[in-house]
């Protein structure tokens, strides 16, 4: 099983004979095929969290009764902490369509402002079950990274899987809301269910 | 500083106030494969690096390129509160304050994967050419600092080293890696990998190094006419050959992995004859299936069952008693073992996530031997094996948005010294979601290994009544993210360690024996700037006072270390530069002398993609040519032994 080196202190294993052995293990070992690599920076994971956010504004098509002209803002709402460190920075100026993109702060209690919302992130631990309640039969995408969030009633849970942001997305919450998700979106997510 | 402030100025100047724009361009395919700090080996599962119940630090596999680092020893040296040393045998690896001179790194506990790399016999953790990857096979490594052992059982005494190796659907094809260096070093690589739509995941990768190592090397001790006026010629060469292989299918996993290694030992250490050949070779495999299930509801299931084997044979010449000359001598250790560990992870009333698990490994042949031929005459053959039972419970309790509660403990049962608990305890207090602040209080052993239980050898006293040595710790840790660029973290912590596993000399004659307590104050501050253009800057200061509660300063323990790395993207990220600064202040020797304090710089450049699949990178080390030393062992009759100069590499690597 593993070698046991049979020679004496004076025949030693010398640096020649040991690499003309490894180079055969390694002409034995060689195995061809094409294809590119590519590598990927560690990046915080609220970058990649609000980038996501902003990929859904142009992704997911919400119905003209979301918004009250052809040219009000689409509204993205925060719900708790704010993680982004400056969100509204990086989008300012950006456009989803037409729209110019707006980042608010909201209180989970302020139903009024949770309604006016396109987009709600609910951040840290916190569930769905609070906000969905202010916004059911809506056009709100409502988007969380508790555990478990898209199946105790969110549309879009984040998962930290394999040092990566997965989805999780709930079809049945995105189709109350009267939101429709392309096929793309859900190729890369875990559908999942309402528990 | 006040040049790394102006260069920090300059650089940053242009910079975007918030979030990469570039990030921003990115589909959400895309997205989905972008990596992001988390952390698995602080608690078994992985969580964010904020909420884990420990200080932890995330190396990747860029900043392994970017730094030209040759072995996983380069990387922890590089990383706050963690020290390597290196006595022209073996790698030894420190945590805050504490690297023994007599054991093989064994208060820390190296995972490759999540595999425990430790032997019964020594407790090795293999960091240096003997380890056991070559570093291109890394992904990332996750540093946990602190005690462990609530849930890894012993060894995770100061801390726990988990090497994340790439997957074959990120290599996504072939890539073959050749170098050279200083000192006839040359080493060469072929990996290949693929993730084969809705079937298995195939990882195989073969690399093989050989340096001749110092041509000669001056040890005054022996500047004496009978040993060659202290030179001993062409006795550090080193090569060793491994390989690791990794199948995936759904949620099963066969990984297995086999390094070779053979060192020629310049030191005469352990009495041996001087300028005399001693080779010694170090081989260490496993095999393992592991099987990952997440469930939805139930977090997930983690279950391994794997077969481990670990070889050391040392061939010299020593000086016999009763004639002067010198005789021909072979010492030997062989260990197979086998091990199997399951655990549960679950979210309960979605505040509360728990994890239990037990474990059990068999030491089935553990053997130690050395003998003289020419005349045959035995000096020691022992056979043992060893049976150790674990299980833990681990709870995270959100007690609210901005506090967390982790705690856990674990029970482990060794035949040879009987059982022992060790609990450990975190409050997280979240303030903002980028403030973290931890309380952190924790309790590990390490239990006494074959090698000091049974050695009698040599001038060695076996001592089978060995019991564990402990450690109690105390820690703050704050970390706290400025914007989306910056970082900082301090800690300040307290280090109690009781009945300490030391060689103890008496008569001639070594015995390890539960010999003194120490106590290591240290703090620790480092801040970290990253950009999207790759720019890179971080800086770290420890003071660490590790002191035997009877003898004062420990041996091999620098009080002060400056630690710095800047990657800088000279040509967008074509061209990147990465420079590290490790300074190092005094150590103390067996014989109370002081090594000197060293500054090493290291340079590199690296260009990726110069050609199509093609990377380069010139790493030149010690740039400075610090002439410099580490503290030697009682094994060795050098009080110091001096580390190499300047010395260079140069990489190719091919991916098709």
């Amino acid at each position: 099983m593993f070698i046991a080196p049979r020679h004496t202190a004076e025949q030693g294993i010398t640096a020649a004979t040991f690499r003309r052995r490894t180079w055969l293990g390694l002409l034995l070992g060689s195995v061809c095929l094409a294809g590119p690599a590519a590598t990927v920076r560690a990046e915080s994971e609220f970058a990649v969290k609000a980038a996501y956010l902003y990929n859904f504004a142009g992704l997911i098509k919400w119905p003209s009764s979301a918004f009250d002209s052809a040219d009000s803002p689409f509204v993205i709402g925060i719900v708790g902490h704010d993680p982004f460190g400056g969100l509204d920075n990086v989008l300012r100026g950006r456009k989803v369509g037409s729209r110019p993109v707006q980042v608010r702060q909201v209180y989970p209690g302020d139903a009024p402002a949770l309604r006016a919302c396109n987009i709600l992130f609910v951040s840290g631990p916190a569930g769905a079950s609070d906000v969905m309640s202010a916004v059911r039969g809506l056009p709100v995408l409502v988007v969380g990274e508790a555990e478990d969030f898209a199946r105790r009633g969110g549309t879009v849970g984040f998962v930290l899987k394999n040092q990566k942001v997965k989805l999780e997305i709930n079809r049945d919450a995105a189709r109350r809301a009267q939101l429709s998700i392309p096929s793309d979106l859900l190729a890369i997510s875990q559908v999942v269910e309402s528990r | 500083v006040a040049a790394v402030q102006v260069f920090a100025a300059s650089m940053l100047a242009g910079a975007d106030p918030g979030l990469p724009p570039s990030l921003l361009k990115l589909s959400v395919k895309e997205l989905s494969e972008v990596k992001v700090d988390t952390v698995f080996a602080a608690s078994k599962y992985d969580q964010k690096v904020t909420d884990a119940p420990s200080s932890v630090t995330i190396v990747t596999r860029d900043e392994i390129r970017l730094f030209g680092h040759r072995t996983l020893a380069e990387v922890i040296k590089g990383v706050r509160g963690f020290d390597v040393t290196n006595d022209r045998s073996y790698s030894y690896t420190g945590v805050r304050g504490f690297n023994s001179l007599d054991d093989y790194g064994s208060r820390v506990l190296l995972l490759v994967d999540g595999h425990r790399m430790a032997d019964p016999i020594f407790d090795t953790s293999a960091v240096g050419t003997e380890g056991f990857l070559d570093v291109d096979l890394i992904e990332r490594v996750e540093f946990v600092r602190g005690p462990g052992s609530a849930i890894y059982g012993s060894n995770a005494f100061f801390g726990v080293i988990n090497v994340v190796t790439r997957r074959g659907a990120d290599l996504n094809g072939a890539e073959a890696s050749v170098t050279g260096g200083s000192f006839n070093a040359y080493s060469a690589r072929l990996s290949y990998g693929k993730k084969i739509p809705d079937g298995p995941e195939v990882f195989l990768s073969v690399s093989t190094f050989a340096t001749d190592g110092q041509k000669n090397l001056f040890f005054r001790e022996f500047n004496r006419p009978e040993t060659n006026h202290g030179i001993a010629s062409a006795t550090d060469g080193d090569r060793f050959w491994s390989t690791l292989a990794k199948v995936s299918l759904g949620d099963f996993t066969l990984e297995g992995g086999f390094v070779s290694r053979v060192k020629d030992i310049p030191t005469a250490s352990y009495g041996t004859v001087f300028n005399a050949p001693h080779p010694q070779l170090d081989s260490r495999g496993y095999a393992e299936l592991r099987y990952d299930h997440a469930v939805p509801g139930v977090s997930s299931i983690n279950a391994r069952a794997y077969f481990d084997a670990y070889d050391y044979y040392a061939d010299s010449y020593v000086r016999s008693a009763t004639a002067a000359r010198k005789v021909f001598n072979h010492d030997m250790a062989e260990a197979r073992w086998l091990g199997a560990e399951l655990s549960l992870s679950r979210t309960l009333w979605d505040s509360l996530h728990v994890t239990a698990g037990a474990e059990v490994r068999k030491g089935t042949d553990l053997a130690m031997r050395n003998y003289n031929l020419h005349p045959f005459q035995e000096a020691l053959s022992t056979h043992s094996d060893q049976v150790v039972v674990g299980t833990y419970a681990d709870a995270r309790w959100e007690m609210s948005q901005s506090l967390s509660l982790s705690s856990g403990v674990r029970w482990d049962h060794y035949d040879s010294f009987g059982s022992t608990v060790n609990p450990r305890a975190a409050l997280v207090w979240k303030p903002l979601e980028d403030t973290s602040l931890k309380l952190l209080y924790g309790e590990a052993f390490r239990a006494p290994n074959i090698y000091q239980l049974y050695y009698n050898v040599l001038g060695y006293t076996a001592n089978p009544g060995l019991r564990p040595e402990t450690i109690r710790t105390y820690e703050v840790a704050a970390e706290h993210y400025f914007s989306h660029h910056w970082r900082s973290a301090v800690s300040l912590f307290r280090n109690e360690i009781k009945d300490l596993i030391q060689a103890r000399g008496e008569n001639g004659q070594t015995m390890f024996c539960n010999s003194g307590n120490a106590v290591v104050n240290g703090a620790e501050a480092e801040i970290e700037g990253k950009w999207g253009s790759g720019l890179l800057l971080r800086a770290s200061y420890t003071y660490q006072e590790a002191e035997d509660t009877k003898t004062g300063w420990l041996v091999n323990s620098p009080r002060n270390i400056v630690k710095a790395n800047i990657g800088v993207p000279l040509f967008r990220e074509k061209l990147m530069a990465g420079l590290e600064l490790q300074c190092v202040s005094e150590r103390l020797t067996l014989r109370h002398d002081r090594t000197p304090r060293a500054v090493l710089l290291n340079f590199t450049l690296l260009s990726k993609e110069i050609l199509p699949g093609v990377d380069i990178s010139a790493s030149i080390y010690n740039v400075l040519g610090q002439h410099y030393a580490i503290p030697g062992g009682p094994e060795h009759a050098q009080d110091q032994i001096a580390q190499d100069g300047r010395t260079f590499q140069v990489k190719l690597t091919y991916r098709f």
